[in-house]
This record gives structure tokens, C-alpha cells and sequence, in this order.
């Protein structure tokens, strides 16, 4: 028998099969993981329990077969990026069954590992993959990728006369529904700076421009071209291979960014989306309106809600590991009583801890426990607390936002939704809708830019709406961004100088349908803004310190205050304390040197009589 | 998938889960007479190569290492639900007659495979099916390549014999 008989004798015998879906959760299950403890949130430092203490033995029998098949069919049916992959022309089956490129230097991986090696959730080893590099004006760039979990990230690294990285991830599923042949993560990525520059934009000055600008993506199988297009004009050809783009602008204009981008396949040159990082602080350039889509109303009207299992402090999720280098600074876990980190995706990288912290309250109406919840992802650890008894004073669902780069594609929403809350989907501006990962009341979910704005809508068990929100780019980017009046000019009005050398000053300018947009700069070149609406709608002591790190302190207070507001008293836990005059509804003041926050600063606000109106203790966020 | 040190990564694992599941699912489907069976011992298989990923010595490759406990899972499952799964294994013994393999019904391709020992099975299975080389397969079958080589032509002649009604 020659073999070509043999061949089709057992084509015969099992024909290959249609349909492939994978189902690693499914094996994941069987073996008793805890899917937390694998790739997407493994709790190597966790010292409760260690990763292999926390393995079960696996329990099965043949006579569970039917049960588990129900139960793979299901898990194939609800897990679409893992439906069947087909390695053709044009999809990214190069990303979705692995890392195109080839292992990175050693050294370089080293570094990812270490900076890494106390997050919980990341691999132990991660895999690093170099895909593209580049020498550009003294500057060596390298483009590397990696995932976690469901996710799949792009690492850009420079090397030279500058030196620094930068990275941006995107969810696995977005590959699968991609209409476009490439993807982009990350645009405008700074490495560098050139002096000699004296450039207005907007309320700020400009004395440098970026060295070298890195805007990158992924492309799928056969794109062989890619080119980007900045706000300077002209289109720029990208580095492609190792399914990936790279595109570097030296020495681009102050201000350059990079506002379109199109990939060719087969011959055809198709329009990738782009969303627009913002320049400045107020991003008061860029206004392309879209209409947010997707029920506007409620069907049933909820007031209040509970987290039971946080009220009862119940363990549920992981416990926080304390040695996560994300989040062990972090002022707001200070005085923790009870902490839980929450995976509602184990497929994503993403989580969130939930805590509950002490808090000394200033009003005897408050409870002095506070809850806290902190999206903890590559970038790091991001969030904020608010009173226990305010949870869910505004709906049964409490969302924020976080960008960690201003060029990175994907946006995180995540948030608390109260006991009332069975599910929660997003409606994008693109017409589609998106089923949010939901889990021990906490959600969390990566949209594109370019769908913003979205529409969130939670329900109770029974499918009634019982909350909608409509949510813009946290940057403004595409969506909602503020714009300037006609004509209108930024002005300063406040200025202080601080103990350390450092100055400071805001800028105001008369926003596009009343209110106004403020500036605030320090003369380190840190700088931050937003533009509110009239009538006031903010909180009446809307106060922030300015940028500080945890081995520096801020060196100015700043921030806008309720019309009626006339005196605002900083009150110092060292005794000190400030007496600040509101200028257009805006406070600004130098803190002494050696500042650290954390300490309970409390915040009065007078009337023109003397009366206090409001009291606030920091920390707080103008314009948040 | 080279050799390593010791313990398996899990996204080693996932790797070759995503990458080759459809030839290992054929396989499994092969060994155990169902498609369903075969998914399930696939993923049985999987969750046992996570569940003891730290065992895996990395004497060999991750890929030998990974088929060998879906070979062993499909033979497990073959066994113990033989006579409960929709496509029986466990064919008559008696030759079949001389007809070409392309004009043969479904059944007589079903039964004549089902007369090859289960080693000589296996081994196709793994060529056909996985495209596995002579090493891979002597990995997954804990053999010597030279075994594989041999079980192969064996295995081709006792098709030819079986196909032809010759009994050996």
C-alpha cells in the first residue's frame, strides 16, 4: 500500500473537522485552576495561599462526559474570540494564536519580568517578542510585543541619545471583530526632546518638541504597506513585518499628532481608525462630534443599593497581594479594613480591588468608612474612594475611566454596580453593543476610542433598564471635547510661587456655550485643565494639589470653587493654614516646603459673610 | 517547541492548545470513535497538562510531552465508554472483502482501520492526522523512533493485507 492510499483511507476514517472552537477556559476549569491564578491574574505574592497550594486535584469521570460537553458547547458559544480561527489573507491569525517575532534580547525581557514580577495577574515569565527595529536620528527604537492573558500588548523601546518605552494593550476579541486589516495601539509616543522652540498653543507656551514621535500597531496576515498621516500634513510610511507597524515621525512640529492611518492589502489601501491623542491638557483642538446611540431612558427608577458581600465583608474574588508594586504606595490604601481583588473577565489582565478604609470623617453624619475601588492593569493601579454611604447614591452604577497614555487606543471602563444590577452592556457610537464582564458587583471592559461615545446601560434580573449613562472619550479625543468661544483668548489670572522655586499660574478662557476652561501651569512644564458649564453643577470645594510623586510632595493647591463661595481656608495637618481668595471661581496657592499629601488637609469655603458654607478634605480632583 | 527546563509554562500550554487543536482533537477522535469523546478528552488532556505542568522534566519536548497525555486520555475514555459512544470502536474481527478503499462504504473504511493493533493505529493516526515526524511520535507513544518507522510500514502493509482479504 503506497502511502497516498493510506492517506485517503483515513481521510475517510475521521474527516477533519469544520469547526474548531477552543475552549481554554473550559480546560482551565477541569483542572481545577482558579482561572485567577493563571495567566491573567496569578497571585505569585499573595500570602495567603500560593499558586500551587490553591491547585485541586482533578476530579473526573467518563460518566461526567455529557455534562461537560453541554458545558464546552456553552463556553464555546459565549467565548467569541475563541471561535475558530482561519489562518487567511487579511485576519490576524498571527496575533490570535500566539506572538509573531522572535524572543527579545535577553536583557530586555529580564527588565519586563522584574517590573513586573510583583504584579498579581502577570505571568511569571512573560514572553517577549521582537517584531520591528529602528534607528532614527541617534535613537534606537524597538518595537516588541506580549500577551497576558486575553490581551496583547505592544512595548515600544528607545535607546540612544534618548532613552525610555512606552506600551498599550488591546483585548484579544477586538482582532476578531476588526473590520480594518490593521490595528492601531498607540500613537504619538515621546521620546526626546528639542529645544529652541517658542510655539503658542492654546493657553500654553512651547520651548521643546519631541525628538522622536512613535505611533504603532498591529497589522494582519498580508499587509505589506501602512501609512499614517499627522496634523502637519503629508503621509509618512510605516516599518511593517512581524505582522506589526511601526511609524516614526523625527523631529515632528510642536503639536504633531498623527490623525489618520491606512493599511494595504492585496493592493487596496483601507482607512484605519485613529482617534487623536490630545495635545494639550483641555485638547480644545479637536471637536469631531458623535451622537451616542442605545436606549436613553430607564424602565424602573432604583434608589440606593448595596454591595452585600462587601457590607458582610465576604471573601470573595483574591486576596490583595501586598506586594504588588502597583498599589502598595497607593494613598488610598492606607488604613484598608477590608480588601478584595475582583477579575470579572479571567481571560483579562484586568481587576479591581475593592476595599473598605478608614476614614476620619469631618461631619458627624458620615460614617468614616469609605470604599474604595482601583483598576489594577499593566499601567498600574488607578481609582478613587468616596463615602460608604454615598455608594450608589447617583444610580446603582458608579463608572470611571482610565487612560493611562493620552495616544492609547483603549479606553478601561470599569466600576461598582449595586446588588440591583444583574447585567451591564455598552452601546458604541459604531452601532454595536457590548455584553460587560460582570462579576461580584464589579465590571470592567476595554472599548476603542473610535467608538466613543458610549452608552451605558445596566439592568435588573428581570431585563428592565435600571440605569443609563452616556460616557465620553476620557480624552476627549473624537468625541465630546470641549471647545473654546469664538474668538476667545486664554488669559492668566492667578499666579503663586512656590517655597521650592517652582511657579505656578492659571489661565482662563471663555468656553463654547458659556462656563468657562482654566489652565493650570507649573513652571516644570506640568500642567493641568478642564472647562466646566454654566450654571454650576460641580461640587462646591472642587480643590486639588498639583502633580507629586511619592518621593516628592506637591508644591501648589489649586482649583475652582461654588460662585457663591467668596474666602477658602486651607487647613494644613501641620497647623498651617491658607487663606485663599477665588479669582473667576478659581483658588490657586503655593503649600510649603515638604508637603506631603495624606495627611487630612480639610477645606472650608466662606460665604461674603463669613459663613462657612462647605467643608472638603483632600484629596479631591478639579474638573474631575 | 524545544526542549526546556524543568516545569511547563502555562501559556506554553495554552500555545500548543490554540495552535494545534484541531490535529489534536482528529486524533483524539480517531482513538476514542467519536467526535464528542474526542473533544473531551482533549480537554481532559489539557487540563491534566496544566494541573501537572510542574512534572514536566523537559527531558523531551512540551509538544511530545502534551500528546502523550491526549493519547493516553483518548485511550482511557475509548476504553472505559466503549459500547456508550455514538460510533463504536470495537469492530468484527473477520477480514474484509477486496474492494477499493475508494469505493468502500464508510463502515468497511470504519472496520478495517479497527482491525490495526492499537499501536499501529495510534502511530497512523499521529502521522496522518498530526503530521507528526518519527521523533514526535516516538516522544508521544514513549517508543524509539526506529519502533515508529516499523510500526508504520507495518501498519500500511496490514492495511493492504485487510483490504485485500489476506489475513497475516
Amino acid at each position: 500500500m503506497n502511502d497516498s492510499v493510506a492517506a485517503e483511507l483515513l481521510e475517510r476514517f475521521t474527516p477533519p473537522a469544520t469547526n474548531v472552537s477552543p475552549a481554554w477556559s473550559d480546560v482551565l476549569r477541569r483542572a481545577g485552576v482558579n482561572q485567577l491564578e493563571s495567566e491573567p491574574f496569578e497571585l505569585r505574592n499573595s500570602s495567603v495561599l500560593s499558586p500551587r497550594s490553591r491547585r485541586r486535584k482533578l476530579h473526573r469521570t467518563v460518566a461526567l462526559v455529557g455534562a461537560a460537553l453541554l458545558a464546552l458547547s456553552v463556553l464555546a458559544a459565549v467565548t467569541p474570540a475563541r471561535s475558530a480561527i482561519a489562518r487567511s489573507l487579511g485576519d490576524f491569525s498571527a496575533w490570535i494564536t500566539g506572538l509573531p517575532g522572535k524572543p527579545a534580547p535577553r536583557s530586555d525581557r529580564d527588565a519586563l519580568n522584574r517590573a513586573t514580577h510583583s504584579w498579581a495577574g502577570f505571568p511569571k515569565a512573560t514572553r517577549l517578542h521582537r517584531l520591528l527595529q529602528t534607528n532614527v536620528d541617534g535613537v534606537s527604537v524597538a518595537l516588541d510585543g506580549f500577551r497576558v492573558g486575553d490581551s496583547l500588548c505592544l512595548q515600544v523601546v528607545a535607546r540612544g541619545v534618548v532613552h525610555g518605552s512606552d506600551q498599550s494593550c488591546a483585548p484579544l476579541s477586538e482582532l476578531k471583530a476588526q473590520p480594518a486589516p490593521a490595528l492601531v495601539l498607540l500613537t504619538d509616543a515621546a521620546f526626546g526632546t528639542i529645544g529652541g522652540k517658542h510655539v503658542q498653543i492654546g493657553p500654553n507656551l512651547y520651548t521643546h518638541s519631541v525628538r522622536v514621535d512613535v505611533t504603532v500597531g498591529i497589522v494582519a496576515d498580508g499587509v505589506d504597506h501602512v501609512e499614517v498621516r499627522g496634523t502637519s500634513g503629508g503621509t509618512r510610511q510605516a516599518l511593517v513585518g512581524e505582522d506589526a507597524f511601526l511609524a516614526i515621525s523625527d523631529r515632528p512640529p510642536v503639536g504633531y499628532r498623527t490623525d489618520r492611518a491606512w493599511a494595504t492589502l492585496a493592493g487596496h489601501r483601507v482607512a484605519v481608525p485613529v482617534t487623536e491623542a490630545p495635545f494639550d491638557q483641555l485638547n480644545t483642538r479637536s471637536v469631531k462630534q458623535r451622537q451616542p446611540v442605545g436606549p436613553r431612558t430607564v424602565q424602573r427608577h432604583i434608589s440606593g443599593g448595596s454591595i452585600a458581600w462587601l457590607d458582610h465583608r465576604r471573601l470573595r474574588g483574591l486576596p490583595v497581594p501586598s506586594a504588588d508594586t502597583r498599589f502598595e504606595h497607593d494613598p488610598f490604601l492606607q488604613r484598608v479594613l477590608f480588601q478584595r481583588l475582583i477579575v470579572p473577565d479571567p481571560n483579562s489582565p484586568l481587576g479591581e480591588i475593592v476595599a473598605l478604609e478608614l476614614h476620619k470623617p469631618l461631619f458627624k453624619n458620615q460614617t468614616g468608612i469609605q470604599v474604595c475601588n482601583l483598576l489594577v492593569g499593566n499601567a498600574g493601579a488607578g481609582g478613587g474612594c468616596d463615602q460608604l454611604s454615598h455608594l450608589f447614591t447617583r444610580g446603582p452604577v458608579e463608572t470611571g475611566e482610565q487612560l493611562p497614555n493620552g495616544g492609547d487606543q483603549y479606553e478601561t471602563i470599569d466600576g461598582l454596580a449595586s446588588d440591583d444590577v444583574h447585567r451591564v452592556e455598552f452601546f458604541l457610537a459604531t452601532g454595536e453593543r457590548i455584553a460587560v464582564p460582570l462579576l461580584d458587583n464589579v465590571f470592567i471592559a476595554q472599548v476603542n476610542r473610535s467608538s466613543f461615545p458610549i452608552r451605558l446601560v445596566a439592568y435588573d434580573r428581570q431585563g428592565r433598564r435600571i440605569f443609563v449613562q452616556t460616557l465620553a472619550d476620557d480624552a476627549g479625543g473624537s468625541t465630546i471635547g470641549p471647545r473654546l468661544a469664538a474668538g476667545a483668548k486664554w488669559h492668566p489670572i492667578l499666579h503663586a510661587t512656590g517655597p521650592n522655586g517652582k511657579s505656578a499660574r492659571i489661565l482662563i478662557a471663555t468656553k463654547a456655550g458659556g462656563g468657562i476652561c482654566a489652565s493650570f501651569q507649573v513652571s516644570d512644564g506640568s500642567s493641568q485643565g478642564g472647562c466646566t458649564s454654566t450654571p454650576w453643577h460641580g461640587p462646591a470645594l472642587n480643590l486639588s494639589y498639583s502633580a507629586f510623586s511619592t518621593t516628592e510632595g506637591p508644591a501648589f493647591i489649586w482649583g475652582q470653587v461654588k460662585p457663591s463661595i467668596a474666602a477658602v481656608d486651607v487647613q494644613l495637618t501641620d497647623g498651617t493654614t491658607l487663606h485663599l481668595k477665588p479669582v473667576d471661581g478659581l483658588v490657586l496657592a503655593a503649600l510649603p516646603r515638604d508637603f506631603h499629601v495624606g495627611r487630612g488637609d480639610r477645606i472650608t469655603g466662606y460665604d461674603g459673610q463669613g459663613r462657612a458654607l462647605a467643608r472638603k478634605q483632600l484629596p479631591g480632583t478639579p474638573f474631575g | 517547541m524545544g526542549k526546556r527546563g524543568l516545569g511547563a509554562e502555562l501559556d506554553e500550554i495554552e500555545l500548543i492548545y490554540r495552535t494545534r487543536l484541531a490535529e489534536l482533537r482528529r486524533v483524539a477522535t480517531a482513538i476514542t470513535g467519536s467526535r464528542e469523546a474526542g473533544c473531551d478528552a482533549v480537554q481532559d488532556a489539557f487540563a491534566l497538562a496544566v494541573y501537572r505542568r510542574d512534572d514536566f522534566r523537559g527531558d523531551g519536548s512540551l509538544d511530545g510531552w502534551v500528546w502523550r497525555i491526549v493519547v493516553h486520555r483518548s485511550r482511557d475514555i475509548a476504553r472505559s465508554a466503549a459500547g456508550r459512544l455514538t460510533t463504536p470502536i470495537e469492530y468484527s474481527t473477520r477480514a474484509l472483502a477486496a474492494e477499493p478503499v475508494s469505493s468502500g462504504s464508510e463502515s468497511a473504511v470504519q472496520r478495517l482501520v479497527a482491525e490495526l493493533p492499537e499501536r499501529q493505529r495510534l502511530v497512523l493516526f499521529l502521522h496522518y492526522y498530526a503530521d507528526l515526524g518519527y521523533g514526535a511520535i516516538a516522544e508521544a507513544l514513549e517508543v524509539s523512533p526506529g519502533t515508529v518507522g516499523a510500526t508504520l510500514l507495518q501498519a500500511r502493509d496490514r492495511l493492504r493485507q485487510l483490504m485485500t482479504g489476506v489475513s497475516s
